[in-house]
């Protein structure tokens, strides 16, 4: 990123600005940076007369306590729970009755509020979320309600649901030694010993401007909001207690990764098969092998032309559907997923030699030019199909700037996935589809089927 | 809001809120283009290289004969599986080639298209949906696969609590009318269906009186016109779909059970809705988004979520099908807590019937309702399903200027004469977990 490292003088503001090296008809994407740490990064559009106005947190379940899973999730909620100067209930009331939605959420490595409103509402949206980023109050009464909300949240997302139950354990023993073992909504018995010291502790370490990113995208520019977000944010005082380090795994092998984590629940009516290949960390140095990797997942997956649809559904007929992605946009180690929902008569033994037949081919040669340029037109298209919409563009530069990208580095991804030869996606596949890395889990709704 | 923000900290001289000079895609309006018999609703916008098509086909699920449910889906499923002199593959290939995304799907009163390309390969993308709409191959392999697919669908749906509240609430509340199947049928039906079914179920449907269209996005009036003339005005004049009988809901109170096993109980409940063309419709509306619509701010989450716990979710809706009307809500809560929840939310019913809302209240639904309203139309992908939605609807083209206005004259008599007519007893409920909630007690 070229800094021009303006200083504002005139304006008697402390903030950093800088430009991105625009891309020929690529978004425009302004940055800057407040004296107290907050980033800001404004993605302008202004074709409608709303802003997404989202505030973007470096800490997520990966940097919980031991033995206190959930927090960061449960903190999440206690922030839409009262400050000093907004009741209980009342930040999203307000939001609405200015015409506007709000929401957040959490993840392994970050967590984010976020409003969608008229962009003459924007002034008040910063300084209710200004607010509570220093002065939330947190109250026992209300922190045990909200335990009963996130148990019962539990509950439907997870207990309730035989496939999430399977994914759990198999990330329990794929991440093993890892924070990404863990469940970003926490393990129930945890979450049921959580308590208002548990979230003050967090909230007062995390919860400051030199650990946010402030994200604006809509009929707005820098130079039009810069003025208020200084105004708003820039009272806060840091923190200076960023995260700790993580462990992350460089010997991916996974143990006992020759034997399926199997879930057999009479609930399950669909059977399915899936595979989670732990991936290396992502970092600047390898972004060619994960750009390739997004083209190796392409050419597998890509819907009904993929390699993976064809073999398994169209030519062999044991899968009624069937998908592979790259999840590398995470801290730590990411997962390349591959699944499948099994035809009536067809049994996991032969879907996971179908599936491997389809890796070993990959592994041993190229695909071709023809596949190659139609996962690329793919996937580069899909970043300007993002233009269309403020909410997506305001996730993509968010989640890039929380694993430590910048914004030109979202914008070069496309030159990226434009620099991949059929060669970099036989090397990647070599790399990351390593069955010592993986974990395959079966589902079945059959006792006798559930193994085999 | 009580607290005087936005003027705490700001001094008059960042005042924010000047209109900007720039086109906004709502300020550029909603134009009609027509050609011989039929029109399109277009929203032209350059910035972007982008357009998107969507399109509607009056019909749907609810046309499907008794014993051949599923049909419009099956059918809607195999409109992209090859066309022309091209099988599946390769035209699912041609289209991947240009980015080109074509997609359709079966609604119980529409069948719906959608196409988003780049404007660099407009020629090809009004190509590809032709051949989709004029010469679709419904080869065999491909109906045995997308067979394959939809029956998959019926096994998933029936592993999803949520999804097996909602089908048995359709089938408690129409019993035998269309309404009360599954859009993908059964297994049964499903396995029955045949290539000729599916031909002339096509051949029925896909016609230019029955037909919705908007095109959104960087297409101008003269392209647009080209586009219906050299793609829609090949279709058939008139559909020729069986006509659907208009019903109403059956009246309750009546209750169902699924026993599934599981920390929580599913409940979907309701009764009839209002038709859009009743005058207390808009009133309905407002009422409905105070007691369960508008999420954080509704009564149902402060009552059911932030005052007890007793749940994540709870919501509530109006449905408008073309031939009938419900009134729709939804909860999952523990199966020790469940009887309670859904006594919380008769209570509430009750409370608003009888008591209606103060002013305040009213105030912040309006302000709520009127100003997301602007959130539906801030991508063109949006923009498009607003303007086929409200054409399905039949409201006319200056629904997106009256809507508010209509929304503003409603008073806070008109909530309680709403909710006393429509949230009046006879709710139909059904749930699906270890808890049979019974309606016998009064909230």
């Amino acid at each position: 990123m070229k800094k021009w490292g303006l200083f504002l003088v005139g304006l008697g503001l402390s903030a950093m600005l800088a430009n991105c090296t625009p891309v020929p008809d690529g978004p425009k994407v302004e940055t800057a940076k407040l004296a107290n740490g907050l980033e800001i990064i404004v993605l302008p559009d202004p074709r409608a007369n709303v802003v997404t106005h989202m505030l973007w947190y470096r800490v997520g379940s990966a940097d919980e306590p031991l033995g206190k899973s959930g927090i960061a999730h449960f903190f999440e909620h206690l922030m839409f729970r009262g400050t000093e100067k907004i009741a209980p209930g009342e930040f999203s009331k307000t939001v609405a009755r200015l015409g506007g939605q709000d929401n957040a959420f959490t993840s392994y490595d970050y967590t984010a509020y976020f409003q969608r409103i008229a962009r003459d509402k924007l002034p008040v949206m910063m300084e209710m979320e200004a607010e509570r980023m220093r002065a939330l109050i947190i109250n026992p009464d209300i922190v045990a309600v909200e335990r009963d909300v996130i148990l019962e949240e539990r509950s439907m997302r997870v207990d309730g649901r035989p496939s999430s139950l399977l994914s759990e354990q198999m990330r329990k023993r794929l991440h093993a030694g890892t924070a990404y073992s863990v469940p970003v909504i926490g393990w129930r018995d945890e979450i049921s010993a959580l308590n208002a010291a548990d979230a003050k502790t967090f909230y007062e370490r995390y919860y400051a401007p030199d650990n946010a990113v402030l994200v604006i995208a809509g009929a707005v520019t820098l130079a039009e909001v810069l003025p208020l977000v200084e105004a708003y944010y820039g009272r806060l005082t840091p923190s200076q207690t960023p995260r700790d380090a993580r462990r992350v795994a460089s010997d991916l092998r996974v143990n006992d990764y020759a034997s399926p984590q199997v879930r057999v629940d009479a609930r399950v009516r669909q059977d399915s098969w899936r595979r989670l290949y732990r991936l290396p960390q992502s970092t600047p140095q390898n972004r060619q092998l994960f750009a390739a990797a997004d083209v190796l997942a392409e050419v597998l997956d890509g819907g009904l032309t993929g390699r993976l649809y064809q073999a398994l559904v169209v030519e062999q007929k044991l899968a009624s559907g069937v998908g592979a992605y790259a999840d590398s946009a995470r801290l730590d180690n990411g997962e390349l997923m591959i699944y499948a929902s099994l035809a009536p008569r067809a049994s996991f033994d032969e879907i996971a030699t179908a599936i491997d037949a389809q890796i070993e081919r990959v592994m041993q040669t190229p695909p071709s030019e023809v596949e190659i340029a139609r996962a690329k037109m793919q996937l580069v298209s899909s970043a300007i199909f993002a233009r269309d919409s403020q909410q997506s563009m305001a996730d993509i530069f968010g989640r890039a700037a929380m694993l430590g990208l910048t914004p030109q580095d979202v914008l070069n991804w496309t030159r990226d996935i434009e620099a991949v030869t059929p060669e970099d996606v036989r090397r990647a596949a070599q790399a990351l589809l390593r069955i010592e890395h993986s974990l395959t889990g079966h589902l079945s709704g059959d006792t006798k089927r559930g193994g085999k | 809001m009580r607290l005087i923000f936005a003027s705490l900290l700001l001094s008059a001289s960042l005042t924010f809120g000047a209109a900007h000079a720039t086109p906004r895609l709502q300020e550029v309006g909603v134009q009609e283009v027509s050609v011989r018999d039929m029109s399109a609703w277009l929203v032209s916008e350059t910035s972007l290289p982008i357009f998107t098509l969507e399109v509607a086909w009056q019909g749907g699920a609810a046309t499907d004969p008794a014993q051949k449910t599923g049909l419009s889906m099956l059918m809607a499923r195999l409109m992209n599986e090859g066309a022309g002199d091209m099988p599946a593959k390769a035209f699912q290939q041609a289209l991947a080639d240009k980015a080109i995304s074509l997609s359709f799907n079966a609604g119980r009163d529409e069948v719906t298209g959608r196409l988003r390309c780049l404007k660099r390969y407009q020629d090809a993308c009004v190509r590809l949906l032709k051949l989709a709409l004029t010469a679709p191959r419904f080869d065999p392999e491909a109906v045995a696969r997308m067979k394959q697919e939809q029956a998959s669908s019926i096994l998933r749906a029936q592993q999803s609590p949520g999804a097996l509240a909602s089908s048995a609430f359709m089938k408690l509340a129409f019993d035998d009318h269309p309404y009360g199947q599954s859009k993908d049928g059964t297994q049964a039906t499903l396995e029955a269906l045949t290539r000729d079914d599916i031909v002339a179920h096509y051949q029925n449907t896909f016609a230019r009186d029955n037909l919705k269209l908007a095109v959104v996005g960087n297409m101008t009036r003269s392209q647009t016109r080209r586009l219906m003339r050299d793609v829609f005005a090949a279709l058939p004049a008139q559909a020729r779909l069986s006509p659907v009988a208009d019903t109403l809901a059956t009246l309750g109170p009546k209750t169902k059970h699924i026993e599934r096993r599981g920390p929580q109980t599913s409940v979907t409940f309701g009764h009839r809705g209002i038709a859009y063309d009743d005058e207390l419709f808009f009133p309905a509306f407002v009422m409905n988004s105070i007691l369960g619509g508008s999420g954080f701010s509704s009564r149902l989450t402060e009552e059911v979520r932030e005052a007890r716990g007793l749940a994540y979710s709870v919501y509530s809706y109006f449905l408008s099908l073309e031939h009938s009307h419900l009134w729709l809500g939804s909860v999952a809560s523990d199966n020790k807590t469940t009887q309670q929840a859904l006594d919380v939310i008769r209570g509430e019913m009750r409370r608003i019937a009888r008591e209606g809302v103060d002013p305040s209240r009213l105030d912040a639904a309006k302000t709520y309702m009127t100003g997301a309203y602007a959130l539906r139309f801030d991508s063109g992908a949006k923009i498009a399903q607003q303007l086929v939605g409200v054409q399905l609807s039949g409201w006319p083209i200056d629904y997106f200027k009256t809507r508010n206005q209509r929304i503003e004259a409603v008073q806070v008599e008109d909530i309680k004469a709403a909710a006393q007519r429509l949230l009046a007893d006879g709710l139909l409920v059904v749930s699906v977990g270890q808890t049979a909630v019974s309606l016998a007690k009064q909230p």
